[in-house]
């Protein structure tokens, strides 16, 4: 890190701002790097960007540190808008049981709340800030490191989503069929293929009743159950149509067996699913980048590739997108996405 | 809602969501849970609950040992603030922002007792090129050691630079979120810079634990 810096030296907000928004200029995104050398704690704010995208995105920890603390919030039956100061911060107490009751609507109803947000257009990160909410599909040079941070479509959320944040923001409502929102006519059935693919074993175990970890108040939703058994239910959630709760179990799947086989496939089954199923293809990148930066060469690295690629020109990356395509074409001579890669490619090539 | 009621924080602003977007979901309820209707305030309070949990968690820690009381702070602060929310943003957005807020006060509560950086870094931090750790537990180190960092800036600097960075709110907003002018604003978060410049510059090992390394 270079120590040359001027004591008085500005820090270019402004550019930090468009840098947040992904609307910086290609000179200034030159002017702030070069000030980014000199001065790390400007480049800690353009590091971490993305990062608190994901930081601060709730967990499945965090929905049962908020059941409980709602629990406790509740318990004492003393908490009304007016009340301020006092807190009771003594030992638990169940709370009544009309108030678990409740609670347990609430949670329920409160996941239909958030969905209507994006059935109603409100585009599906109830907690990031407008700026983001505004970006541009394209970050600039220098700035496309973290495929988190291009947001292409405006219901887009935050592409560790499908990672760190089961419950995080529901999705828009599932499109009618994968076909229906497949970007082209020539895009691959990536899933059919893609699923034969799947370690047996993680398919073949019993399945539970996928709807029943949804409330955290639950008792049978605190038992863990073991990553084969949540990964089935996930795939049986995302066979039933029912998008949400798959996201939510690969989600958990995410937080609780980071690193198992069962986890390694779902990033990329995820993936097929936030890029087919739900439209969020920053996300779906995302989680093929998380595949492949694990599992180079895994049994599903063609797909993740493949995935990449399809993602990216969602994204309206022509360049990543070329790049990957030629990567599948590099690692995978003999993919059956071949040809697809090759029209591709010929398309980019020709341009628009 | 009463006329009598405190100065209205019109600092979302920048919040607000786009006229072509839809309506904030969570308005009416906050609404109705300001009017002291308590099963919309437990509906309310069930919803914000888990990303109020997660800006509570990724400042204090998820290893926090109060971090279930901190996050019941958080939205004990948010029923108080009920009657300030207009819907000038989305009410996430709302909870968000004290819930921050809460955890920097917890957080400067404790410092007195805390370990100094220096030690969190030995005990915390990565090992250098230690590919094994997950993306998401060196996420959380970074975000943890920004958070100390916090620590060392006089209060309202430090306020003002976790609004900036990990909320990304732009300066005017910030000026109106903790009354004052965006003057102080400006010089408050440049300092806070300088500090954490000069830090970083004088410590490589914190330089790397961030990430910033060349």
């Amino acid at each position: 890190m270079t120590r040359e810096v001027a004591l008085n030296e500005l820090h270019p907000e402004e550019l930090l701002a468009k840098a947040s928004r992904g609307v910086l200029g290609a000179g200034e995104a030159a002017d702030l790097r070069a000030h980014c050398v000199r001065c790390p704690a400007c480049a800690l704010q353009i590091e971490l960007r993305g990062e608190l995208e994901g930081a601060l995105a709730p967990t499945a920890l965090d929905y049962e540190l908020g059941a409980r603390a709602v629990e406790r919030l509740f318990a004492s039956g003393e908490l009304g808008p007016a009340r301020t100061a006092q807190r009771d911060r003594g030992p638990r107490r169940a709370p009544p049981l009309a108030t678990r009751v409740a609670l347990v609507l609430a949670l329920v109803l409160g996941t239909s709340v958030v969905a209507s947000a994006f059935v109603l257009g409100a585009r599906g990160r109830l907690w990031d800030t407008p700026e983001r909410d505004s970006e541009e599909p394209h970050r600039p040079a220098g700035h496309a490191r973290r495929a988190g941070h291009a947001h292409a479509q405006g219901r887009e959320v935050e592409p560790s989503a499908l990672e760190e944040a089961p419950q995080a923001a529901a999705p828009p409502a599932p499109a009618p069929t994968p076909a229906a929102s497949a970007p082209s006519a020539v895009a691959p059935p990536a899933v059919a293929p893609l699923r034969a693919l799947v370690p047996a074993a993680a398919t073949a175990r019993a399945r539970p009743a996928y709807g029943t970890g949804a409330v955290a108040t639950d008792d049978a939703a605190r038992a863990k159950p073991d990553a084969a058994a949540l990964f089935g239910a996930a795939e049986r959630a995302r066979e039933d149509g029912d998008f949400v709760e798959a996201r939510r179990l690969y989600g958990q799947l995410a937080s609780r067996y980071r690193g198992t086989r069962e986890e390694l496939s779902a990033r990329v089954l995820g993936g097929q699913m936030l890029l087919d199923d739900l439209d969020q293809p920053a996300a779906a990148l995302s989680a093929f980048d998380r595949y492949l930066r694990d599992e180079p060469g895994g049994t599903l690295a063609e797909e993740a590739i493949v995935g990449r690629a399809q993602a990216l020109r969602r994204l309206g990356r022509a360049d990543a997108e070329a790049a990957a395509w030629s990567d599948l074409l590099a690692r995978h001579p003999r993919s059956v996405h071949a040809e697809l890669a090759r029209e591709r490619l010929a398309a980019l090539v020709a341009g628009p | 809602m009463s006329s009598k009621m405190p100065p209205e924080p019109t600092f979302l602003a920048a919040f607000a969501p786009p006229a072509n977007d839809g309506p904030d979901p969570l308005r009416a309820l906050a609404r109705a849970a300001a009017a002291g209707q308590r099963e919309a305030m437990v509906r309310l309070m069930s919803l914000v609950a888990p990303p109020v949990a997660a800006a509570v968690r990724a400042l204090l820690g998820p290893g926090h040992r109060e971090l279930e009381d901190a996050v019941q702070e958080a939205l004990l602060a948010i029923t108080s603030a009920l009657d300030r929310f207009r819907g000038d943003s989305s009410f996430l957005h709302y909870a968000r922002r004290i819930a921050v807020r809460t955890a920097l006060a917890q957080r400067r509560a404790e410092a007195r007792g805390t370990r100094r950086l220096a030690e969190a870094l030995a005990s915390e931090a990565p090992a250098a090129g230690d590919a094994s750790v997950a993306p998401s537990i060196e996420r959380e180190q970074r975000v943890a050691l920004l958070a100390r960092l916090l620590d060392e800036l006089p209060e309202g600097q430090a306020e003002c630079l976790a609004y900036r960075v990990l909320l990304e709110l732009p300066l005017p907003q910030i000026a109106r979120e903790i009354g004052v002018p965006i003057n102080t604003v400006r010089s408050r978060v440049r300092l806070a810079r300088n500090h954490l410049r000069d830090r970083i510059l004088g410590d490589p090992a914190l330089a790397e634990s961030l990430g910033l390394e060349e």
